[in-house]
Parts: C-alpha cells; structure tokens; sequence
C-alpha cells in the first residue's frame, strides 16, 4: 500500500517535471507563440520551439531558460522592438532564424540583447537584418558562439553594430560572422575578453573596435573588405595575433588603427593589400613582430605621438611605401626585419645586411604632405629623389632606420 | 579708378572663403580629433575657423577636446556647432546648447554627453533618461571632472 502511495506521488512528481522541463512551441503543440511558453515555463526549463514562422517580437526571458530553435525557426520582428531581450543568468539561446528588428534613432534595438546576465549563451543563430545583431550590456561570462549575423547597412543612418558590447567582463566571441553592420564586433569598456576564429566582412566602418577596453585579446579572425579593419582606441594591455586584416581600401583605410593605446601585442598577423597596413597614432610600447605585411599601399604609418614600439623579425613585401611618418625623429626601434626593398648586400654572409635600411622614402614624405603627389608616384624624377635622400638624408628622421635588416624572407607559420 | 577699387573690393570679398556651417558627411568624414570615421548622425560637431575652414568631430567630447587644445589663439573658431540629438544632421551653435549627462545615452566617446538646442528640450529628454543638464559653460568647465570620473546617476 505505501509503495503504491509512493509510485503515485513519484509518478505525479516525474510529470510535473517533465512538464516543466521540456515546453514544445510549434503550430500543434501546447503554446503557438515563444512568448506564452517563456511566461509559463519554469526556471531551468527547456522550450523546443519547432520549424515555423513566427511572428513576434519584445520576448523578455527574466528566467534561466534553455531557448532551443529546432530545424531554425523563423522569428519575425515585425520591424518593431526587440526580438529577445535576456535579464536573468545562465540563458541559453541557439538555433534560431531572427529577422527585422525595429530601428530606433534613440534606443539601440538588437536581435537578442542581455541586460545585466552572466553566464549566458548565444549561440549558432543567424540574425537578418536587425538594427543591433547581439548586444551584451552590464553582463558577465557570457559565452556568443558560432552565429552568422547579417545587415543590410548601405548607409550609416540605418546601422548598428552586428555585436555590440558595453561594460561587460569575461566575454567570449567565437566563432561568429558579421556582415554589413556598422561595425563587425564593437567593445565598449570591456575587459579580460576573448574574441576569436571571428570573420567580419562588408562593415561600413571596423570590423572590430575596441572602446576603452582592456585587458583583451584577439585572435585568428579575419577582416576584409571593411571600412577599416580593426581600430584599438583609448585602450590597454590588448594581445592581437594571428590575424588576417585584407582589402581595407580607401582613402582613409587601414588595416588597423591604433589610437592613443598602450602595451599591446602584436604579432603573427596578415596585412594584405590595405591602404594603410598600420596606422599609430598615440600608441605607445607596443610589440610587433612575426607579422607579414604584403602588397599595401603603406605597410607602417607611425606618427609621432608613438613611442617605444618594437617593430622586429617582420616580412615587409612589395608594399608601396614601407614606413611613413610626420616625425623628424625617431623614437621606435626598428630591428631584424626582411625588407624586400632592401638592396644592400652581405659580404660576410652572416644573413644580415651590411648597410642598413631606412625604410622611410623620401617621396612618400612628399605625399603625406602633398597627397596628390601620388600621381608621379612610377615617374624616374621621384626614383632620383629617393636615392638622393638615401645618400643624404635631409628630411626623412635619421635614425629611423633597421641597422639588421635580413637578406632572406623569414619563415613565418 | 573707383571701379578699380570696387572690382578689387569684390574680388577680395569673393576670395575670402565664407564663414559658414559645412554639412558632415557621414560614414566619410573622419573624426580630426579622434581619426574615428563619423557615423552616428545625433552626435556630429564641428568648428568653422574665421577663413572658413572646418574641423568635424564624431561627438561633443572630441569638439571640448579640440578646443581645449586650440586655446592658443593661432586660430579664430567663427562657429562652433553641434547636433541636437532629436534633431540629427543639423547644426546648432553649440554655446547656445543645452547638454544632457545620462548614462542611459552612451555617446560616441565613452563620456554620455548629448546636445540639445535648447534647456527646454534637453529636460524633457531628462525626464526619460535621467541624469543632469549643463549648459556650454558648466560642460567646458566641468569637462575635466567629466573624463576622470565615470557617471553614477
């Protein structure tokens, strides 16, 4: 008699459970709308929500909830408001289709936005035309993860950021695509952050910007076709490695922008056909070495607000001009580079030249101050011009010169 | 010979580059003070110099810096305009603004400061938002306090 009391007690328990565990949202199941199922579920409940369009937008998830998209759901923003709004911890949101947010000239509406969560995940979305694509703000060990997130920015007006992410710590970005926003990825007061394996392309303005942000890292993504790749600006302590920053063309372009930064790290990086490779401006002991700069217009534009930067053991190929500078001296320190400009020899055959490079043209001093210069850049008079100023320096800074620079390529990984 | 004078006179004032407000072009347009392209319409500013030329800033806070550092005279600043963040790509004169610190209004460097045309506005954008009203003077003054302490309203 107990032990049936007690099969009846459990069995009633086990389907409350799974009741509350697992909420299937589909056409034919119990809740039609993501919403009706978000309110009635309980706290650490899974909701299923099944192959379909819907039609909804404005979901505020203020539980720890399991959000799963099976087959990719459609979810319709109607061009109005937010589609998920997260404020609670440890949410899960993957496998959905979000599309038409509303845009908002006073509010940053976004696709999915947590607000004051830690520990949540985003994860293997696509998000289609959303003013905002992910927006994490105030949170903490939140995981966004393989999702493709496309705009439809052809002006700046119309655009937010395809990830945006203000004052929060512990942040992993991986895996994502970001297309036609604004910006790719945008940090805001972010710190001990992690964005990786990233590739952020067709963006009006950076691929990825950091904000006031420390203590951050980027690897192994890619760049291209941006606005301007990447911009550090007002930050500190960012390791950047192993990158490819690639087609950032134009007449303010680069690769990547530095900006009033300090002690960073750059190395093993790709700068492939950009029109600035890097631009400095304000940044301050920062070590670049192992990284490849090929076939862009500048390699290396170092004002000189830029102090203490170590630019060794790195691949300078065909770019236009190497280095360029507003500065008449040097206070960076350029050493053990391969510079395929260099026509030096070695007569002692220990691999490094014996006069050293100066890898700072006269004429490309010319066109920083004369821009329209560039149009006699292939003429035999500025082939003169150089050579006259590498016998007798008179305006390039003196001392910016590689006294080791190296007669082969280095082999990079 | 007075036509002579007159011809030369006019040539003068039509060599002489006027001294007016010059549209930003958004998404074009870098920043002189910052070097960040200028993207977000509400937050545009600019200075036209007494020759007509003219520096365009991405946000208030670049715009205070500027003039801050041009403080020495080499230059005279004719106009100084921002945008009023309901009104987005017009110029207004910037000393006449009123300039809302909310932290609910990130502003484009990291210091929300939001420009209206006027007090009227700028507190009924207050209502919404929060945070506190300054008009160009107490923004200038305060600037400094602004950057080395973050916003707690």
């Amino acid at each position: 008699m107990i032990t049936s009391a007690w099969l009846f007690l459990f069995a009633i328990v086990s389907e409350q459970l799974q009741a509350s565990d697992t909420l299937n949202v589909g056409k034919a199941e119990r809740f039609t709308r993501i919403g009706d199922a978000v309110k009635a579920a309980f706290p650490g409940a899974v909701i299923r929500v099944l192959p379909g369009f819907y039609q909804e937008s404005n979901i505020i998830i203020d539980k720890k909830l399991h959000l799963l998209g099976v087959g990719f759901p459609v979810i319709d923003g109607n061009q109005k408001d937010e589609i998920f709004t997260v404020v609670a911890d440890s949410v899960r949101i993957s496998g959905f289709h979000l599309q038409n947010c509303g845009i908002s000239f006073v509010k940053d509406l976004a696709g999915i936005r947590v607000d004051q969560g830690a520990h949540c995940v985003i994860e293997n979305n696509r998000l289609f035309n959303t003013f905002f694509g992910i927006y994490l703000k105030n949170a903490r060990d939140c995981v966004i993860r393989d999702n493709y997130v496309e705009g439809l920015a052809k002006d700046e007006f119309s655009s937010g950021n395809a990830i945006h992410i203000w004052y929060s710590k512990n942040i992993t970005v991986e895996g994502n695509t970001c297309l036609q926003h604004r910006d790719g990825i945008y940090l805001e007061f972010v710190e001990f952050s992690t964005i990786r394996n990233n590739t952020s392309e067709k963006n009006l303005r950076y691929g990825l910007h950091f904000m006031f942000s420390n203590n951050d890292d980027y690897r192994w993504n890619v760049f291209r076709n941006n606005g301007a790749g990447v911009a550090v600006m007002f930050s500190k302590n960012i390791i950047m490695e192993d990158n490819l920053f690639e087609k950032n063309w134009g007449s303010n372009s680069y690769g990547l922008l530095l900006k009033d930064i300090t002690d960073g790290e750059i190395v093993r990086n790709r700068f492939h056909r950009n029109t600035i490779g890097i631009y400095g401006d304000g940044a301050n002991r920062l070590r670049m070495a192992h990284n490849e700069f090929m076939q862009n217009g500048w390699a290396l534009k170092i004002l000189g607000s830029c102090y203490d930067n170590q630019v060794t053991a790195n691949n300078f190929l065909d770019n236009t001009f190497d280095v360029i500078t507003n500065a008449t001296v040097n206070n960076n320190h350029y050493h053990g580079n391969f510079w395929s400009d260099y026509t030096g020899y070695d007569l002692d055959r220990d691999g490094v030249g014996d006069v050293p490079y100066k890898p700072v043209k006269l004429f490309s001093y010319v066109t920083s101050r004369v821009p329209q210069a560039i149009i006699i850049l292939r003429s035999p008079f500025v082939d003169l011009v150089n050579f006259a100023e590498k016998v007798m320096p008179s305006l390039t800074p003196q001392t910016l010169e590689d006294a080791a620079p190296l007669m082969k390529i280095i082999a990079l990984p | 010979m007075k036509t002579m004078i007159l011809f030369a006179g006019m040539l003068l004032v039509a060599s002489s580059c006027s001294v007016s407000p010059q549209p930003i072009q958004y998404g074009h347009d870098n920043c002189v003070q910052c070097a960040m392209t200028i993207m977000d319409h509400r937050y545009g500013t600019e200075v036209v110099t007494s020759t007509g030329k003219a520096y365009k800033f991405d946000s208030v806070e670049c715009l205070v810096e500027f003039l801050e550092e041009h403080k020495d005279g080499k230059e005279q600043f004719s106009l100084v305009l921002v945008t009023p963040f309901n009104q987005p790509q017009t110029l207004v004169d910037a000393r006449q603004g009123h300039y809302l610190r909310s932290k609910d209004l990130p502003s484009p460097m990291g210091m929300y400061l939001t420009a209206f045309k006027d007090e009227s506005t700028a507190l009924s954008f207050k209502e919404e938002f929060g945070g506190r009203v300054y008009c160009w003077e107490k923004l200038t003054e305060n600037f400094d306090v602004f950057r080395l302490k973050g916003i707690e309203n």
